[in-house]
């Protein structure tokens, strides 16, 4: 029985057109027309309690407001939502108190006071005892090292401080679904890693639900071994990101050092050159071709060294959103 | 259990005021220096003629010593947040949690009066000790009354402050709604700049059938012994009638505006 289940769901705006221009402000004080705009367009998936998916896709794909009509934000247009046996626009509080959101560029925290008070605000929110609130919040200082950070004013603390008290703020209750919208936006190298580790540390340990939107692809490879690619409001693609990966990843980059010089031209036939250096060339080569290729290369130049990588995830997600 | 998250809202918001000490203190001034500007033009007026009207200058001084604590109890709010909090989407982390978003802010909404109120008390005694105004004081039915309706007229105020700020789901930039009907109308209407039963007759007639007077010009009345007995049931009803439109409107509108809702930004 899924946790999360979504049928034909559709959301759709109203947007006004306006055109440029000062006579066009003018006219638009009188006459405004106005289009619909569809921002989720008849999904439908279900999810399975424990799992960790994500929304993948391009900018204005309707992977934010999907999550806000799952969280009980917005309002479908129509099609039905059902999470935890809930209908969550109804916005009832049994089914709130079993959710969390993080959203990237929106703030829980109290921003003239440390997220310990917060905190202590939403143990009194989430009805949670004081053993519980100790337990919890000592297992979340402790993973996320945030010891010295609770009691300083959030608003003095960095993006990457301020991110995990967020995260802090909304698992405090041990929701059951955890909706994270651009939960590492903005983030450093560092804070990402973390943060990425502290995703799947709650989704493994506390059985956490988990639904994520990121346009950084390590974060949904490293976490995340389901995708929902929704692209103009539509689902075209549900299942392992490995998968996806391997039917859009269609070229190999080969990198050949040589012990000595050679002209770039003889390289032509085997694909194509994407980088050279003086004793050095990066070749692209179909996916299907690429081991043939560097045996040729191998048999008939004096290597030094070889590396075959897989095309960057980006550049694979990057092309799946432009052939659509 | 159901009370702690709003007392805790309350703390939470309290401590907010202490980060923002000067602020406080230059905006209790800004409030202090309004309450004499309003009060030495009424004393200079009313002392060099004795009165004007039906009032005598007792009775000024105590309806605008007494208008400092009423304005204190019944305006001071801060439902002027939840324009901000729709139009910027910040709302949001209020709607996903359980909780009653309109609790909350009446929640912040009593702190915010309480913590006024303590400052208040210093600067009436500042104001008492600076005028030394000879003061009218109620017979005690008149002061149990006043007592309600400044209770009626906070409840009641805070219901059309939300009615206020609520346009904002559906007027985008509602700043200068709220500033007209939040402030302006507020001021003039409700008796704050003058006693509205020194306004013509017509005016008054018409500005009875708006909730203005009601959130400040009548309790000062019962204060001042101005009102008699007879009118109290009348003025009773009146109110409850204010609280039950005002409470319905602001219910309406967020039943449809959290429909209506789209919160903005990611």
């Amino acid at each position: 029985m899924p946790i999360i289940s979504v049928e034909n769901l559709t959301r759709e705006f109203k947007v006004f057109n306006k055109e440029p221009g000062l006579k066009a402000s003018i006219i638009s004080l009188y006459r405004r027309p106005q289009r619909t705009v569809t921002a989720v367009d008849d999904l439908s998936f279900n999810i399975d309690k424990g799992e960790l998916v994500a929304f993948i896709g391009p900018n204005g794909a309707g992977k934010t407001t999907t999550l806000k009509c799952l969280s009980g934000l917005l309002y479908p247009s129509s099609g039905s939502i059902n999470i935890l046996g809930y209908k969550p626009s109804d916005r009832k509080p049994d089914y709130l108190s079993q959710i969390g959101f993080v959203m990237g560029q929106k703030n829980q925290l109290w921003w003239d006071i440390p997220p310990q008070e917060t905190f202590l605000l939403h143990k009194a929110i989430y009805n949670i005892s004081d053993s519980d609130y100790k337990k919890r919040l000592n297992y979340f200082v402790k993973l996320l090292d945030l010891k010295d950070i609770i009691s300083v004013q959030t608003k003095k603390l960095s993006l990457g401080q301020r991110m995990k008290c967020e995260f802090v703020a909304a698992l405090l209750h041990q929701p059951k679904v955890l909706f994270l919208d651009e939960p590492t936006i903005g983030l450093d190298v560092v804070a990402n890693l973390k943060l990425r580790h502290f995703i799947k540390t709650i989704n493994q340990d506390l059985k956490t639900t988990i639904i994520l939107t990121s346009h950084n692809m390590v974060d949904v490879a490293e976490t995340c071994k389901r995708v929902l690619v929704i692209d103009k409001g539509k689902l075209f693609y549900d299942g392992s990101f490995s998968e996806l990966l391997k039917k859009n990843a269609q070229y190999k980059f080969l990198k050949f050092h040589f012990d000595s010089s050679y002209s770039l031209s003889q390289f032509k036939k085997f694909g194509e050159i994407v980088k050279s250096g003086p004793n050095s060339i990066t070749l692209k080569v179909p996916q299907n071709k690429h081991l043939k290729v560097a045996s040729s290369i191998l048999a008939s130049y004096s290597v030094s060294d070889l590396n075959i990588e897989d095309t960057h995830l980006e550049d694979v997600i990057a092309q799946i959103y432009t052939d659509r | 259990m159901s009370l702690l998250k709003y007392i805790q809202i309350a703390k939470n918001t309290l401590q907010e005021y202490f980060t923002y000490r000067v602020n406080f203190f230059f905006w209790r001034l800004q409030v202090f220096f309004s309450f004499i500007i309003y009060y030495s033009l009424w004393f200079a007026v009313s002392s060099s003629q004795g009165g004007i009207a039906s009032y005598t200058a007792s009775s000024i001084y105590t309806y605008f010593v007494l208008g400092y604590l009423v304005r204190t109890l019944v305006f001071s709010t801060r439902t002027a947040d939840i324009g901000g909090d729709i139009q910027n989407g910040n709302l949001s982390t209020l709607i996903l949690k359980p909780l009653s978003p309109v609790k909350y802010y009446f929640a912040r909404d009593t702190i915010d009066k309480l913590f006024n109120l303590i400052f208040m008390s210093f600067e009436f005694l500042l104001i008492i000790f600076l005028y030394k105004p000879q003061l009218i004081f109620p017979n005690p039915s008149s002061l149990l009354f006043f007592i309600l309706l400044i209770l009626f007229a906070t409840i009641s105020f805070f219901f059309y402050s939300l009615i206020i700020s609520f346009i904002t789901f559906w007027v985008d930039e509602a700043w200068s709604t709220r500033f007209l009907f939040g402030v302006v109308f507020v001021n003039l209407f409700s008796g704050q700049i003058i006693p509205l039963d020194l306004l013509p007759h017509w005016i008054q007639n018409i500005l009875n059938f708006t909730p203005y007077p009601y959130f400040f010009f009548y309790p000062i009345k019962v204060w001042l012994n101005q009102l008699p007995i007879s009118q109290y049931p009348s003025l009773l009803l009146s109110y409850l009638v204010l609280i039950l439109v005002t409470y319905s409107i602001s219910s309406f509108m967020w039943q449809k505006g959290k429909v209506k809702y789209q919160s903005y930004g990611q």
